[in-house]
């Protein structure tokens, strides 16, 4: 492409950067609590809502009897164990994925540190069906769950995903007088449905953050 | 040429009470809670050390990066632009765009487009650009420039924000509720991404080892800018790159606790190519930084992430907010990296400082803003652009400062006016800018040498007396 | 212990009870104390503003009366004039004398401190009150005097330790403990609308907590403080530190 400007700019820097400073190696700092309860707990701080399952078949089975999932709403769903009603054929203009009411998906990974889900193209197949989905369900096997971001990052490879993304509850802003909003732009909400937790209630508790009113944005989306 | 007086134009916010309350109250917050969860991080300023080391060997071998980061990025898919000013930023994108036939674009938060000026550039060229950022639409539809680089709108109250979006966008002026004028901005916005040929967003971190970018953000409006347009445009200073993956997990774990007080962005996105079908750039911006590296001085000014922490602890800042600034960057960040795009035009700005030092102490890379705020006065000096009244002080001070006998006549004439004069005099703003905000102090009985003279010196003297006798 | 007593420009016209306290309490300690009576400033009123010349000039004028090896310590009893002679004093030729004075200088929380590591005080002073303190930034972030908040480092306040020597104190802080008052030097006259309302906001704070009384390393802090709070009718008592600790601010604290 445009070369000399490249070379220009690379001439520059060489002339005039800094002597060169050594690149420091960093432990993998340890995340220090438990990371299933680190998970939750950060989850919740935004907005996010949790669910424990013994094992996957009881979250699918939880989850069919959602009224998100009843057969009027229009389904995305990019795991094989969860049916959708919408597919590559309603996809083949991307931009039919505003119409997508529940989103189902699997991420592969979690990090108690941040409450985050890891996602990516694989995963979310069309990555703009989750983006435009009103809400979210995830599916995360507990064993995923990592504790720290560096060994969160230390376990993927980014170069392998196109996209790939850590999702930290549902979309949000605070850029009005700094007033917290759950679900700006993309999901409104967004439930993890964490499976293989030998302590899982039943029947299955939904854990929501205790500050969470998601009766305000109800009013008005 | 104008040149940025922030004085007079922070006043206007200062005596503008319910912003100033609401905007100091919402910053303060933010940077509140910025302790709490640094503080819940043991490690944490053993993380600053190390994030400010990486950033160091960044710059100071930037070019081996800069290539390793485009070789890797294009054999991604990834279009790999170079731009050297503005203007090239600029017409690079322009040119990607007609190309494309491009109409409607939506667009992310980026410092650097907004550094190039780009959107006005390209919305004089035809093309419609849609600011998918909240706190950045709002600013856009009020033909107003940001006034933080991580909430643009945050000197606004929810009643200025009702009002922008009656007049703009035809909602009920009357509910200023916060969550109505969020899905009015939802709502409008959904009509805008369908229709955007291009998408663009700013980068976070460029990571050389893996030729790709990162992005975080919290509304999801950037990662809808990315995935859904068949064209995607993202600009990069120079500075912005990373070596390894393994340093992202430093960074952002420092990012968004400095900027927002979260543990993390809400969208943390990491793109390598373009996805199938897609066609992706990167525009890879200097606009002076590589000058900005040659200065030994300063070079240090590039280690920034842009993280904004520096304006939420600023008491300056808070009190008078970013537009009065009227700059692309504002706050300590602003002051340091204005004067190195036009030193003229923002010769004011690092004397907008209380020195306080809250903002080095506070920045998650351990850039020395206040260093470079006393940097930037020697060189506002230095050229000439110092205030004629600043000049004229500091010329009449020197002699009397420096020598203690001339010290004294001057405190003795100075503490008599202070005494015998008539306080419509001695206090009136006009003759004394100090009175403008303070009493005088009250004067004293006598100064510390008066003191010295009469209850010391003497017994000094005395035991110097007795002392020689007695040899 | 030889001491070199350098009293800043501002502070012998208008504080001049600050140095008069420190002198007193210096001589209690049974230092060797001597005023430099032709030393005049440290020339921060030039360098903050960025005038180096003039700055050079002063600091030339300085150097030979306070760059003198017979003082173990130059006391200021200023932390931002301290702090402008340990960080910025550069001008005046580093002769083994200035390198001398520019490691030992310090201000009257860092010798009682650090120093002398006293664990009591001469006379038994009390001071029978609430009182705010606030750590000038100067202080806080150049001398170290205490932990600034935005470090995540083990909590550390020099004047707080000095304080709990006085009988019947009770020390406590603003909201904002440690937010800038707006002083600044030039800045308080330079941008006074902002400077104000950052010495109104201050001075609320105390006001709001219920304090009186406030001290301070740095009087400059206090002078800003003291005379925006009487602009707004504010009756708040400012004390400089060793005011207290030398038991001259109970005489009169009203």
């Amino acid at each position: 492409m445009n070369g000399e400007a490249k070379n220009e700019i690379l001439a520059k820097i060489r002339a005039g950067k800094p002597a060169s400073q050594p690149l420091p190696d960093f432990p993998m700092y340890p995340y220090e609590g438990d990371p299933e309860k680190g998970f939750i707990d950060h989850l919740l701080g935004f907005d996010g809502r949790a669910i424990k399952f013994r094992s996957r078949e009881d979250a699918v089975e939880w989850l069919k009897n959602q009224p998100e999932m009843e057969a009027s709403k229009i389904i995305y769903s990019s795991v094989p164990y969860i049916e959708g009603n919408f597919g590559e054929d309603e996809l083949a203009d991307l931009r039919e994925a505003q119409k997508i009411e529940t989103c189902v998906t699997e991420s592969e990974m979690g990090v108690g540190e941040t409450g985050s889900v890891w996602v990516t193209d694989k995963s979310l197949r069309h990555p703009v069906c989750a983006l435009l989905s009103r809400r979210m369900f995830v599916f995360l096997d507990r064993s995923k769950l990592k504790g720290g971001m560096h060994e969160a990052y230390a376990s993927i490879k980014l170069g392998d995903n196109q996209y790939g993304a850590f999702y930290s509850g549902p979309s949000a802003t605070a850029d009005i007088e700094a007033v917290r909003i759950t679900g700006a732009q993309g999901p409104l909400a967004l439930t993890v449905l964490l499976y293989n937790c030998a302590d899982a209630k039943e029947p299955p508790e939904l854990l929501i953050s205790p500050n969470a009113d998601s009766s305000v944005w109800e009013k008005y989306l | 040429m104008r040149q940025v007086n922030q004085v007079k134009l922070g006043e206007e916010f200062i005596n503008k009470r319910e912003h100033r309350e609401s905007h100091d109250r919402c910053l303060w917050a933010a940077r509140m809670r910025r302790d709490t969860v640094a503080a819940s991080i043991p490690q944490w300023e053993e993380m600053r050390a190390l994030a400010s080391d990486i950033r160091k060997h960044v710059l100071s071998n930037l070019d081996q990066y800069l290539e390793q980061f485009a070789k890797n990025a294009e054999s991604n898919g990834f279009h790999v632009h170079w731009a050297k000013d503005a203007d090239e930023h600029n017409r690079i994108i322009l040119d990607i765009f007609k190309k494309r036939d491009v109409k409607v674009v939506t667009k992310g938060k980026s410092m650097t487009m907004d550094e190039c000026g780009m959107r006005e550039f390209l919305e004089k060229e035809g093309i419609e650009i849609n600011e998918a950022d909240l706190g950045e639409r709002i600013q856009q539809l009020d033909d107003q420039r940001p006034s933080h680089i991580v909430m643009p709108a945050i000197h606004k109250l929810r009643s200025d924000v009702a009002d922008i979006f009656a007049r703009k966008l035809g909602s009920d002026r009357d509910i200023d509720d916060p969550h109505y004028l969020n899905s009015v901005m939802r709502a409008d916005m959904r009509k805008r991404y369908v229709r955007a040929d291009a998408g663009m967003n700013g980068v976070n971190f460029g990571i050389a080892e893996t030729g790709g970018i990162t992005v975080c953000t919290n509304e999801g409006n950037a990662d809808i800018s990315a995935n859904l347009p068949p064209l995607f445009v993202a600009s990069m200073g120079i500075e912005k790159i990373l070596p390894r993956q393994s340093d992202l997990a430093l960074f952002i774990r420092l990012l968004s606790r400095s900027a927002l007080g979260l543990d993390i962005t809400q969208y943390t996105s990491h793109y390598h190519g373009p996805r199938k079908g897609q066609e992706a750039h990167i525009v890879i911006l200097d606009n002076g930084r590589s000058d900005r590296l040659s200065s030994s001085d300063y070079w240090e000014v590039l280690k920034c992430i842009r993280c904004g922490t520096c304006m939420n602890t600023c008491p300056v800042f808070r009190r008078t907010s970013g537009i009065s600034y009227d700059a692309t960057y504002m706050g300590p960040i602003g002051i340091v990296l204005e004067p190195s795009y036009d030193l003229y035009k923002y010769a004011r700005l690092p004397y907008s400082c209380t020195h306080c030092g809250s903002c080095g102490d506070v920045c998650p890379v351990q850039v020395p803003i206040p260093r470079l705020i006393l940097y930037w006065r020697d060189v506002v000096v230095k050229q000439g652009y110092g205030e004629t009244m600043h000049n004229l002080e500091q010329a009449a001070a020197e002699p009397i400062l420096k020598n203690s006998r001339n010290l004294m006549l001057a405190e003795k004439i100075g503490l008599w006016a202070l005494k015998n004069l008539p306080k419509g005099l001695t206090e009136s703003p006009l003759l004394n800018p100090w009175a403008k905000e303070h009493t005088n102090p009250e004067p004293p009985k006598e100064t510390f040498r008066q003191y010295y003279n009469r209850e010391i010196k003497p017994q000094i003297d005395a035991d110097g007396e007795k002392a020689g006798e007695n040899k | 212990m030889k001491i070199g007593f350098f009293v800043p420009c501002y502070i012998d016209a208008i504080c001049p009870e600050a140095a008069i306290s420190t002198w007193k309490l210096l001589k209690k300690l049974g230092l060797d104390v001597e005023f430099i009576e032709g030393a005049a400033c440290c020339g921060l009123p030039e360098h903050d503003m960025g005038y180096i010349e003039h700055s050079c000039a002063i600091e030339k004028g300085v150097a030979p009366f306070v760059a003198d090896k017979a003082y173990d310590h130059v006391v200021v009893p200023s932390g931002i004039c301290t702090g402008q002679f340990r960080m910025h004093f550069e001008c005046a030729e580093q002769t083994p004398e200035v390198e001398h004075f520019r490691k030992t200088v310090c201000d009257p929380v860092e010798l009682l401190h650090d120093i002398l590591k006293i664990d009591e005080l001469p006379g038994k002073p009390s001071f029978p009150h609430r009182v705010a303190l606030h750590n000038g930034c100067h202080s806080l972030r150049y001398l170290h005097e205490a932990r600034p908040s935005e470090l995540m480092i083990k909590p550390f306040d020099k004047c707080a330790d000095l304080l709990a020597l006085v009988d019947g104190i009770e020390v406590g802080y603003a909201e904002r403990r440690d937010e800038c008052c707006g002083f600044g030097g030039a800045f308080s006259v330079w941008d006074a609308p902002c400077a104000g309302q950052q010495g109104r906001d201050k001075v609320s704070d105390y006001e709001r907590q219920g304090f009186k009384y406030v001290t301070s390393q740095d009087m400059s802090c206090l002078l800003h403080q003291q005379t925006v709070a009487r602009k707004n009718g504010l009756a708040l008592q400012m004390f400089y530190i060793t005011e207290i600790l030398n038991g001259d601010a109970a005489k009169c604290a009203r």
